[in-house]
């Protein structure tokens, strides 16, 4: 049960929204299209999750992210990940300095103490890097020679993969796809889009990003949506939605059965809920709906089922796994 | 409803009204419980709401989260914004959509339903329900009848021995076993059973051999006068009667002392003698294959011939050929009354020859001689009376399993009146037959009247000039005119015909016993051969006169 006046929680809904719009509004000066993948992120960010990009080069990623924190005010910093890169590239290392005549070791922070982190091609990278970025998008700290350094508040990655180019590679392992919030596929821009790009692009005037947020807007945000309640029923649609991508369920469909190696863990339905809410907001209501479930299961739930051998050889994706399931669950 | 009507209607019965009543009550019941499991709560019509004008879970999250006692910050918003949402949807716009194809169908059923309710009762079902209703109703009257003849003849019994023959508790169990019933063929298979017991409770109490022996004496005795009523009692097989006849037969008491009594003795003994003899040759004449004629026999025949009587006739040798002419197929130890004939010859005999002697001695009564003889005499005139009470017992006997035959075979023919009864009531209600007043008067008929299919397919025949022969008239060369071979060929297809024939159990054993006599009689055999013998061969084959 809410402790919040009713008046106060309404002002702060319409600030959401407003805050949402804006920012949204802002990125659009400059990012073409992609208003589902902008309002996934940024849901994303609001919700304090990292998001996993894919999509092939020049179609805007790093310009997305480089927009958001401008628009949201946030200190932005682009890793792009090789397969030499080092942990110590990404959290920091201690150096030796010398001050006032004494050698001491300082601890130099790595790219990752930002507020908006692009980790360019992450499986590009060792998974002893990667994991240690993954785990600091965890613990929102870092930890050298004993020491623990806490990141800033709001703390967000966005990494990327390229999905044309896997030879040499290193796929990110199950364990560690989990703990991104969402993972959005950023497609080709429509021929209008195209055209579009060209002209913001090909001048000499690029759009001015102006600040229309702050990560405190974020963090308050984030508090806010934690409030919108959700019916019992419309749980339930959740919690049977998650449990249905499982092969062992005995409510799974036979595609599951057949196609699906593990399912989605807890995890995924945390993020759906988070989503939803912010979604339900966003759409101007005061409770979630399956609808809200629906709309957001898909981008939390695809990098969390883990396809058997015979889904992958028979060419499935886990979208629509996703989609059969939702569709089968929905009433 | 309609498949309760179609279950009575399709066979051709009329629905009973009451099941109306109990599909109208079980589908209400049914119809009610089904609403009240299937009845729709308030979150399903809140669902139903939502999805109804798009409002997206709102009406159910509002109904919910009160239930729940939510409120303040986002419950109270949501509750507003529901109850805006609400108030601009119209609840008027959600159409009632009756399920018009399910009506129209259930509609169609429940008339054809009701039409075929009020559809009759076919007349095949109607025929066959009184059939059976007949057949029921002959049967109860027909057990009870049996029960009554069976108590009737329990009362009707004095003699003793006669119950122990006739064991009436076993009939009685009998008929006890048989039920009321509306299958006819069931009704006419238990009263065939029943015949078939009665008939072979009388066949074991069969005395044929005996009987044709006492037929056979009753013969040899007519030719005697003084033994006459004896002959005619014994042909008639008035056992009993005979019996008495018999021992009417008995010499009175006479003082042996005294020779004119002995000679009087003699005399009457002379007749009962005679009449011994006569039988026992009669018996003698069924041993002759096994040649056993005593010794005893011979000198009897001797001093027959030798012997002057003038109330006995002399025996005549010829009455020995012609009893021996029966066929010997007896053994000795299996015809007791032969034997009982014979030594009752014997003892009369010995008895006389003791008389005589005494007679022809003419001793004095004070003579130690005499006391001797005369003693003699006594032990065979008690082995002798003895003996002829034995067979006057045996006759006795005779009289009463005949008379226990006799009624176990009125009791068959009760039964085999049961089945004729109900083959009648089957067939009166059968189509086919002249109606009223379209019969013929005349004792023949010129044209061949149609009856129709009526389950009988045997048509009347006779009409002058038409119609198959039963026995065909076949070339004859010299001689017996019949091939051998043709005849056995013949005979063996008769004798399949005939054994399937005796061998159903839904035909009367009257009118098993009517065809066999009738084609012994076209064969031309004996009744003994028939009788005595299974044999259909010698049935075909007649014996060479």
């Amino acid at each position: 049960m809410s402790t919040a006046s009713t008046p106060h929680t309404e002002q702060e809904a319409r600030e959401f929204v407003d805050i949402f719009n804006r920012v949204r509004s802002e990125v659009a000066k400059f990012i073409v299209g992609q208003e589902q993948i902008v309002e996934d992120v940024l849901i994303a960010i609001i919700c304090g999750g990292h998001v996993l990009l894919e999509g092939v080069p020049g179609l805007g990623k790093t310009a997305l992210v480089n927009t958001i924190s401008q628009a949201l005010h946030l200190k932005f910093k682009r890793i792009q990940f090789t397969p030499d890169l080092l942990p110590a590239d990404i959290v920091g290392t201690q150096i030796l300095t010398s001050r006032n005549g004494d050698k001491q070791l300082e601890f130099q922070p790595g790219p990752v103490f930002c507020n908006i982190l692009l980790a360019d091609e992450i499986n590009r990278a060792t998974p002893k890097t990667q994991s240690a970025l993954l785990e600091t998008m965890q613990e929102k700290s870092v930890t050298v020679a004993g020491h623990t350094h806490q990141l800033d508040q709001p703390f967000f990655t966005l990494a990327t993969q390229n999905p044309i180019e896997q030879d040499g590679t290193f796929p990110l392992p199950e364990a560690q796809l989990d703990r991104f919030f969402f993972k959005l596929f950023v497609k080709l821009p429509s021929h209008d889009e195209f055209s579009e790009i060209l002209n913001r692009t090909g001048g000499n005037h690029t759009p001015d990003i102006s600040p229309v947020a702050s990560g405190d807007d974020i963090i308050k945000m984030g508090n806010l949506l934690r409030n919108v309640p959700i019916d019992k029923p419309v749980q339930d649609h959740l919690v049977r939605v998650v449990r249905a991508t499982h092969p062992d369920n005995p409510h799974a469909s036979d595609e599951v059965k057949r196609f699906v190696r593990y399912g989605s863990s807890p995890r995924g339905a945390q993020s759906i809920l988070a989503a939803a809410k912010a979604r339900a907001l966003l759409q101007g209501r005061f409770h979630v709906a399956s609808e809200d479930v629906n709309q957001m299961a898909l981008p939390a739930l695809r990098h969390r089922i883990m396809l058997s051998f015979e889904g992958e050889a028979e060419g499935l994706s886990t979208d629509s796994i996703v989609e059969s399931v939702i569709e089968r669950n929905s009433n | 409803m309609l498949i309760v009507a179609l279950v009575y209607v399709w066979p051709g019965y009329r629905v009973p009204v009451f099941w109306y009543g109990i599909v109208f009550g079980a589908v209400s019941l049914g119809a009610a419980a089904t609403w009240w499991l299937s009845r729709r709560t308030s979150d399903d019509a809140a669902h139903y709401a939502d999805k109804y004008f798009n409002l997206r879970d709102s009406v159910r999250s509002k109904v919910n989260f009160e239930q729940a006692g939510k409120s303040g910050g986002f419950y109270d918003l949501q509750s507003k914004q529901t109850e805006l949402l609400v108030n601009d949807s119209q609840v008027k716009s959600i159409p009632f959509e009756p399920a018009y194809r399910i009506g129209i169908v259930g509609i169609l059923l429940i008339m054809i339903s009701v039409g075929l309710g009020f559809k009759p009762i076919s007349p095949t079902i109607l025929a066959r329900l009184e059939q059976e209703q007949s057949v029921a109703q002959l049967t109860s009257s027909a057990n009870r009848e049996l029960e009554q003849l069976i108590d009737d003849l329990e009362e009707s019994l004095d003699d003793e021995n006669e119950r122990k023959l006739l064991e009436p508790d076993k009939l009685r169990k009998w008929v006890d076993e048989l039920r009321e019933t509306t299958d006819h063929k069931e009704a006419m298979r238990q009263y065939a059973k029943l015949e078939l017991k009665f008939n072979r409770a009388a066949e074991a109490l069969a005395q044929r051999r005996d009987e044709k022996l006492l037929t056979a004496a009753a013969e040899q005795l007519k030719k005697d006068k003084t033994s006459k009523d004896l002959a005619e009692k014994l042909k008639q097989k008035k056992y009993k009667l005979a019996a008495d006849e018999l021992k009417k037969m008995k010499p009175g008491e006479h003082d042996p002392g005294q020779r004119e009594k002995l000679s009087q003795k003699r005399k009457e003994i002379a007749k009962l003698k005679a009449a011994a003899n006569r039988m026992a040759n009669a018996a003698r004449g069924t041993k002759s294959k096994l040649g056993q004629s005593s010794e005893k026999q011979s000198k009897r025949n001797g001093k027959q011939n030798q012997a002057s009587n003038s109330n006995a006739q002399p025996s005549d040798n010829g009455d020995n050929a012609n009893a021996q002419e029966m066929e010997g197929e007896l053994s000795e130890a299996e015809h007791e009354l032969a034997q009982m004939l014979e030594e009752f010859e014997d003892a009369i005999e010995d008895w006389d020859d003791q008389l005589e002697e005494m007679e022809l001695a003419d001793l004095d009564p004070s003579d130690q001689d005499f006391e001797e003889m005369e003693e003699g005499c006594r032990e065979c005139e008690g082995d002798a009376m003895g003996k002829l009470d034995d067979l006057a017992d045996k006759l006795m006997r005779m009289a009463r399993k005949r008379s226990a035959q006799a009624k176990l075979r009125k009791l068959g023919k009760k039964c085999a009146a049961c089945q004729s009864a109900g083959t009648m009531v089957v067939r009166s209600q059968q189509k086919g037959g002249k109606k009223a007043g379209k019969g013929s008067v005349d004792s023949q008929r010129d044209t061949a009247d149609d009856f129709g299919d009526n389950g009988q397919y045997t048509k009347l025949k006779g009409l002058k000039g038409q119609g198959p022969s039963l026995t065909k008239t076949e070339s004859a060369d010299d001689g017996s005119g019949v091939s051998h071979r043709r005849s056995a060929a013949k005979n063996r297809e008769f004798k399949k015909q005939f054994e399937s024939f005796v061998g159903r159990e839904d035909i009367p054993e009257g009118l098993k016993n009517g065809v066999k006599n009738y084609f012994t009689n076209i064969h031309g055999t004996s009744d003994d051969a028939t009788e005595d013998s299974n044999d259909l061969d010698s049935a075909a084959n007649p014996r060479d006169e």
